[in-house]
């Protein structure tokens, strides 16, 4: 080696094995690689929402869907999911607060903020289990029926809906609907465009509800993983398993970037799905 | 170099509070631009949407660099991590474009435009592919040349003896290539369902 740069000897030394080449450790870096690919699936899903979304000439609009809160409130557009990215946020926060501690060895410290974590992890899918319950129980959508429709053209409602439309309501071009269901039945309402003609309410696109269902599902379904990992690892933490490992509880610290993921999935879904 | 416990601390809150209230402008940005504060005051969507890609990614970045600790990384294993990342944001892109196209391909598919094959060509053969025949038709070619050598011809010169044309294929004629499509057009806005 007597003719070799030191940067060259440094090199070979740092791929030749024995050696961690990005100075963390093999639990880690897997964690890391595995979330890369979890973020090619939901990169997938986001891409067939975009690319069926941009195909379609009207898609609900996303304030009109998503504007109760529990409570029987309606008309507060966005609020609720706001409340829900708030809680996600603040459950990262916790997390890497954990994760602090993690690194002084502190046990109290990990399993108090590790508790806080999983109530907002909890708190998260209650909240989607409260929207879910009302976009299916309420409002009848499933993933191959959209009841939210938006209008074309501008007219004037020849019935109402007993619920917010009355009869003689005008709307126009751009104006989203929500088609009720009674018993068992559809109930859309006829109306009568500008141009004179009498239409019906239809249906809006179907990729909707298809979409809205598995992709906020898929992203729930890894905040209720992430949650049972976390129940899992605060409870070997309280039992002192991971202090002979001497490695700064790194497995919180694993379990960390996972749900801190889980909450950039949810920014991009909250993003792709509620605000644009 | 990581930071110490008290400087963590410090790092984290701040950038907790920076999420918070990125969230608080975007959600009220998205609120105004749509006309829900300001009656009849709305921008356009155009902007909506840039201000929220733009807000959305620094949300992203602060999560990812502060909370998931990749500032402090190896830039080995940041590279490792965020390349194959934006090239997800690339594909993302590139597929909205596609939908967008999409619209414009279903506006023409829907007049029912029908491809005609043209089946004679300018040199008098029937090229058709689906009742081939020979070459098509009975119409001596002069592609090959009498002594039997097969010239540049479509079907001559396989090199086997099998009957390549004849008798071949399913009899759908006329069914072949006009662009209906079957049963999936349930994005269609004013058709019943």
């Amino acid at each position: 080696m007597a003719g070799h740069t030191t940067a060259h000897t440094q090199d070979e030394n740092l791929w030749n094995g024995g050696v961690q080449p990005f100075k963390a450790s093999y639990g880690k870096l897997m964690m890391w690689y595995f979330l890369v690919s979890d973020a090619f699936t939901f990169a997938g899903f986001l891409i067939a929402y975009g690319a069926l979304r941009f195909s379609t000439p009207t898609w609900p609009v996303p304030d009109f869907v998503f504007s109760s809160l529990p409570g029987d409130i309606h008309h507060k557009p966005l609020i609720f999911v706001t409340i829900m990215t708030f809680v996600l946020l603040f459950s990262s926060y916790t997390m890497v607060r954990a994760v602090g501690e993690g690194h002084q060895e502190n046990k109290n410290g990990i399993v108090m903020w590790m508790f806080l974590t999983i109530i907002g992890g909890a708190g998260f899918l209650g909240c989607q289990a409260w929207e879910w319950a009302t976009l299916i129980g309420k409002e009848h959508m499933t993933i191959y029926t959209n009841p939210f429709g938006t209008h074309t053209e501008s007219g004037t409602y020849l019935m109402g809906d007993g619920v917010d439309i009355e009869k003689g309501d005008a709307f126009e071009a751009g104006d989203s609907y929500l088609i009720h269901k009674h018993d068992g039945q559809w109930h859309p309402l006829k109306y009568e465009t500008t141009g004179g003609e009498v239409k019906e309410q239809v249906f809006g696109p179907k990729a909707f509800g298809a979409l809205f269902f598995c992709i906020t599902g898929f992203h729930g379904f890894h905040v209720l993983s992430g949650v049972i990992f976390l129940i899992i690892i605060m409870l070997n933490v309280m039992s002192g398993l991971y202090i002979k490992r001497k490695n700064g509880y790194e497995m919180v610290e694993k379990i960390g970037l996972y749900w801190h993921f889980v909450d950039l999935v949810w920014v991009f879904v909250f993003l792709v799905f509620y605000l644009l | 170099m990581a930071l110490s416990y008290e400087e963590g601390k410090k790092v984290f809150l701040k950038t907790i509070l920076i999420l918070g209230a990125i969230t608080i402008g975007e959600v009220a940005f998205a609120l105004v631009g749509k006309g829900y504060i300001i009656p009849d005051v709305t921008f356009p969507h155009a902007l909506i949407a840039g201000v929220m890609i733009i807000l959305s990614a620094v949300k992203a970045y602060l999560i990812i660099y502060e909370f998931m600790h990749m500032k402090y990384e190896i830039p080995g294993l940041v590279r490792t991590v965020l390349l194959p990342g934006f090239l997800l944001v690339w594909g993302v892109i590139a597929f909205l474009w596609d939908g967008n196209y999409w619209m414009g391909r279903r506006d023409v598919d829907s007049k029912q435009v029908e491809l005609k094959v043209p089946t004679h060509a300018e040199d008098g053969h029937n090229y058709d592919a689906i009742n081939p025949g020979q070459y098509g038709d009975s119409k001596n070619t002069d592609v090959y040349d009498d002594a039997g050598h097969e010239g540049n011809n479509p079907h001559g010169g396989d090199g086997d003896d099998l009957d390549h044309g004849a008798g071949e294929g399913p009899s759908h004629d006329g069914e072949g290539h006009d662009h209906e499509r079957d049963g999936d057009d349930d994005s269609h806005d004013g058709h019943d369902h």
